[in-house]
């Protein structure tokens, strides 16, 4: 600038490269993930799309508020020798069995924000012009969205764990069966996230996806727990399991009820022998596979530029 | 070598062959990739990218091996596809903040070129709105924001005035001169409209099946006729004795509108204009080479455009 310029102007200094240095693709793989996760529960988003995920996400731990509360009351009462009269007051998995609804409606609502709205509007073909590889990009998704649903389910158990823990029950019990519905959480998690998210980006509609996999879901629990319900009055152990692979709920309770010995959700769900319980965890790898697998395919597809 | 170069490349689909033993280079500057849809230009755009594996052939991007270096070479490449790619319910300014960040700027960084680059495409009071709600010349604009955001050495631009009204493309046009020639970035942009291009691009690649025809700078391409076209000011047919008085010395000239075109074939003949306009006291207001258009160079050669 010559001497004669005056102070105070404003000069146009133009176009200017970036010279700092660029991230790597980890920490961008790492900032999608986090972005997924905010996305989730609705945060950097409308005040609208806030509404579902935190509903859902209170909901949940009204019931995990009652069981701490009642553990908190029976300790006071000094009556925590007969706890287990009163609810399946150490039967964690149980929580997410009962309440697979809400988890159901959570892992509907948000899986279309980060699988559906990509593809809808190809926005995926500018992340894949970038250096995000394509599976990393599903990938990080995913593990936003499981994220997401192992949080809201996970934190309600922890609380109602906290509160045995400070109460005078049997804390070996619940500290193993806290930990054993933990990993099946994680595995709940994993199977409902790749399941709906390769539902959003079949249907690619927002409003169409959230349909379908509640209705996938849903339909098959109800089909499930009555194949369950009617083997369980013939006796027939058999037709139980086979009924109990066909949805991810089923497929993860048994799979950590016979894994780690814990008791079933409900009656109805038998309580397999090691050779089912294999069989579950091929299910369930089979479940989470083979969404995967379409998920990725589709999406490759649609982003053909 | 050029910032991108490919030798033989060729793609072979199931059924179509998009790439023939294609070898061309792409020079630093603004080169304009020219041919019909489907001429394989799209292609070419995804192998550049890393994001397709040639059949056969090698490609060379900013120095690198995109088929093995896919990320390296893409984060240093902007890409403005065809189609739609904007979600709707997004403003620019965040959308093309998260872009930059995907193309690994740090978060402050990030904020600050969205910002300047938001201004340089001329979306200013606009990038706080949703998308959805931008007309084809904004939409486009904020395509090309993102494409130029994360301060790319080569940006791929696939058809960028498709759609847009006469103004718009104008706009978008000074925009990618602008890209190439003020902001230093190298920039390859399609078309399958020949003429578009030529007052913007500094070299021309022209593309058919999958093969290159032609591959030039623009001012070769649009070398000059030799001839040279004339305005005098004066009383009214002043432009028709000129061209008499010229046709009378065995110069070849003719009319065009109200100027004369005249064939120069010795560099006197220049002088004589001048002697001649002189001599008869007007004004000589425009002595004027002119040049070929792409689409008289692509006419005379055979070769195809849309």
């Amino acid at each position: 600038m010559s001497d004669t310029t005056p102070r105070g102007v404003i000069h146009d200094i133009g176009y200017r490269p970036f010279t700092g240095k660029r991230q790597t693709t980890a920490a961008v793989a790492w900032s999608l993930y986090l972005l997924s996760l905010r996305h989730c529960f609705g945060l950097g988003r409308s005040g609208k799309s806030k509404v579902m995920p935190w509903l859902v996400t209170a909901l949940l731990l009204v019931p995990a508020l009652v069981l701490a509360g009642l553990l908190l009351q029976l300790n006071k009462m000094s009556l925590s020798d007969q706890a287990d009269l009163f609810a399946p007051l150490a039967n964690y998995f149980g929580f997410p069995y009962w309440t697979q609804l809400l988890i159901t409606i959570f892992a509907a609502a948000q899986a279309p924000v980060l699988f559906a709205r990509d593809l809808r509007y190809r926005t995926v073909v500018l992340y894949f012009a970038r250096p995000l590889s394509r599976t990393a990009y599903i990938v990080m998704r995913l593990a936003a969205l499981a994220t997401a649903l192992f949080a809201v389910v996970a934190v309600p158990l922890t609380i109602w764990y906290a509160a045995a823990m400070s109460a005078d029950v049997d804390h070996g019990e619940h500290t193993g069966h806290y930990l054993a519905a933990i990993v099946g959480v994680a595995i709940l998690a994993v199977l409902l996230s790749t399941f709906s998210a390769m539902v959003s980006a079949v249907t690619t509609r927002s409003g169409l996806a959230v349909t379908a996999v509640i209705v996938a879901l849903m339909l098959t629990s109800g089909i499930v727990t009555s194949v369950q319900g009617a083997a369980y009055d013939a006796g027939n152990q058999t037709l139980s399991f086979i009924g109990a692979l066909f949805n991810p709920f089923t497929v993860a309770a048994e799979l950590i009820s016979g894994a780690f010995d814990q008791p079933t959700p409900s009656e109805s769900v038998l309580h397999p022998g090691s050779g089912w319980t294999i069989g579950f965890a091929v299910a369930a790898f089979c479940w989470a596979a083979g969404s995967t697998y379409v998920l990725l395919h589709r999406t490759r597809k649609a982003a053909s530029i | 070598m050029g910032v991108a170069d490919t030798q033989g490349l060729t793609m072979q689909y199931p059924r179509v062959r998009a790439l023939d033993d294609l070898t061309l280079s792409v020079p630093e500057g603004i080169t304009g990739v020219i041919g019909v849809n489907g001429a394989g230009k799209s292609t070419l755009i995804k192998i550049l990218l890393g994001l397709l594996q040639p059949t056969a052939g090698t490609v060379r991007v900013l120095g690198m091996d995109p088929t093995v270096q896919g990320a390296d070479v893409r984060a240093l490449l902007g890409y403005m596809p065809e189609h739609d790619v904007l979600p709707g319910d997004v403003s620019a300014a965040d959308f093309v903040m998260h872009m930059a960040m995907m193309s690994g700027l740090p978060r402050s960084a990030a904020r600050e070129r969205t910002s300047d680059v938001l201004r340089h495409v001329g979306l200013a009071e606009e990038r706080h709105r949703p998308m959805g709600g931008y007309s084809t010349g904004m939409k486009q604009r904020a395509k090309l924001a993102q494409a130029i955001v994360h301060s790319p050495h080569l940006v791929l631009l696939d058809e960028p005035t498709n759609g847009l009204d006469p103004r718009a493309r104008d706009d978008m046009l000074e925009l990618i001169g602008r890209i190439g020639h003020d902001f230093g970035i190298s920039v390859m942009v399609t078309s399958h409209l020949l003429g578009e291009l030529e007052r913007t691009v500094d070299h021309v690649i022209v593309i058919n099946a999958g093969r290159l025809l032609r591959a030039e700078r623009t001012t070769d391409l649009t070398h000059t006729t030799g001839n040279v076209l004339i305005e005098v000011l004066g009383p009214p047919g002043s432009d028709r004795t000129i061209g008499q008085a010229l046709l009378d010395r065995g110069v070849q000239a003719w009319p065009v509108g109200d100027r004369i075109e005249v064939q120069v074939e010795r560099p006197e003949t220049l002088d004589l204009i001048r002697d001649l306009v002189a001599e008869r006291g007007l004004g000589l207001v425009r002595l004027q080479e002119v040049h070929h258009s792409l689409e008289e160079v692509f006419a005379q050669s055979g070769g195809t455009q849309a």
